[in-house]
């Protein structure tokens, strides 16, 4: 679906990753590569390292640290937030809401609206959309959470998907002003199977079996209750869909991709990105693709991730044209474009104390 | 795309030199992060390709076959 929103500006977008940095070389004896693998991977798949969340620390309580740090920091008032989305596959518990339990904690008015969203790589742009459509219906200020703790689902040793990796929680500050957004949004639920934790569901429930990790055809290791992936399906669609998501959002907004100053596309790993780009035929400074190779892919919360770990000075300081796109588990995918100025951009905050 | 062009971007993708007699089966090479580099090349020449064609390429022959270069 695609919509014009007149009002809705990202005012503030704060960033906190795991404390821990893990270095794929400490790694290599884990998820079982070889020293020829490791060089393969370093050089074409980019994988540098990534930030881990504590043992004990949720998705919330680095969206928590987040919030508190924008609240401190920010002229913004806890009693103006009229909304409060958090978009997670990471919740603190199957239910309720977590988001309802950060109301509380970030001693939100009780007339908050409040609710999780599960969605991941492309839960930047969904979560923002929400915001976009309770601004333009009269909400003054929506707090966008976003964000995974990747050790919930992910299989410890599994080589497949866990390397690639990083846990942060962010939060986005949508303010009801004047500026127009252009959004995309598509699913294709055909491609399910393609990124998805089968059991312990209502569709296959948990039992010793679905616990038990083992060595897959694929290489990794993992149970039914971890996160699968095919790559090359993944790959193919995002190599397929995200261009034609980001030409279809240039004509759709009248722009033209000089007059984009950054693509932010989530960060899934540096191969597809600069397969994206490629294709886009945009040079290397517009296309952001540092931070999954410095902090891992950071689900819903990787295209904030590059704001506050790359972009801190350009977008406190400018009037910039964006252009936003996420995609994979869903299979989910959309974008948007819209003009920001003088965000308040902190760098990336790294651990959060927990209480 | 001419033949040596395409098995030039090949040896690149591989990090190994191949030639069009190389049998991919042999090379430890060809892996899944090769295949994706295979699947990018085929979508930078508009070559529509069913995901689980890729398990059954064997040799260079057949990645250029299926790209209509000879």
């Amino acid at each position: 679906m695609k919509t014009l929103f007149e009002r809705g500006k990202i005012k503030a977008v704060v960033t906190t990753v795991g404390e821990n940095e893990v270095l794929i070389d400490d790694e290599m004896e884990k998820f079982g590569y070889d020293e020829k693998s490791l060089k393969r991977l370093k050089k074409s798949a980019k994988l540098h390292s990534r930030y881990l969340a504590k043992d004990g620390v949720c998705t919330s309580d680095l969206c928590v640290n987040s919030a508190e740090y924008l609240f401190d920091n920010y002229d913004i008032k806890r009693e103006d937030i009229d909304g409060l989305i958090f978009v997670t596959q990471s919740p603190d518990y199957k239910m309720p809401s977590t988001a309802i339990i950060m109301q509380d904690r970030l001693k939100l008015p009780i007339s908050t609206i409040a609710f999780d969203v599960n969605l991941g790589c492309s839960g930047f742009v969904y979560g923002l959309y929400i915001a976009h459509s309770f601004i333009n219906s009269g909400a003054k200020n929506i707090l966008v959470a976003l964000g995974d703790v990747n050790r919930c689902f992910c299989g410890e040793k599994d080589k497949i998907i866990t390397p690639l990796m990083g846990d942060a929680g962010s939060v986005v500050l949508v303010s009801n002003e004047e500026n127009k957004s252009y959004f995309s949004l598509y699913s294709d639920g055909s491609g399910y199977k393609h990124l998805i934790v089968p059991a312990g569901g209502c569709r296959k429930p948990s039992t010793e079996e679905t616990k038990k990790a083992f060595l897959r055809e694929d290489g990794g290791i993992r149970s039914d209750e971890d996160l699968y992936m095919n790559g090359r399906e993944i790959f193919n669609f995002a190599i397929k869909r995200v261009p034609e998501l980001i030409e279809e959002i240039l004509e759709f907004s009248g722009t033209k991709k000089e007059d984009i100053d950054y693509f932010l596309l989530h960060q899934a790993n540096a191969y597809i990105l600069q397969n994206i780009r490629r294709k886009l035929g945009v040079s290397e400074e517009k296309v952001p693709s540092k931070s999954v190779e410095i902090y891992g892919n950071q689900n819903s919360a990787s295209i904030s991730g590059i704001i506050n770990g790359f972009l801190s000075e350009e977008f406190s300081s400018k009037k910039l044209e964006i252009i936003c796109a996420g995609f994979g588990i869903g299979l989910s995918w959309g974008g948007f474009k819209t003009t920001v100025e003088n965000v308040f951009a902190p760098k990336i905050l790294k651990g959060v104390k927990i209480d | 795309m001419t033949k040596q062009e395409f098995v030039e971007k090949l040896s690149e993708i591989l990090d190994v030199e191949v030639d069009e007699n190389t049998d991919l089966r042999e090379l430890e090479e060809w892996d899944s992060l090769a295949m994706l580099g295979v699947l990018a090349l085929y979508d930078e020449l508009g070559v529509e390709i069913d995901i689980n064609e890729m398990d059954e390429f064997k040799s260079v022959k057949d990645l250029l076959n299926k790209a209509n270069i000879d």
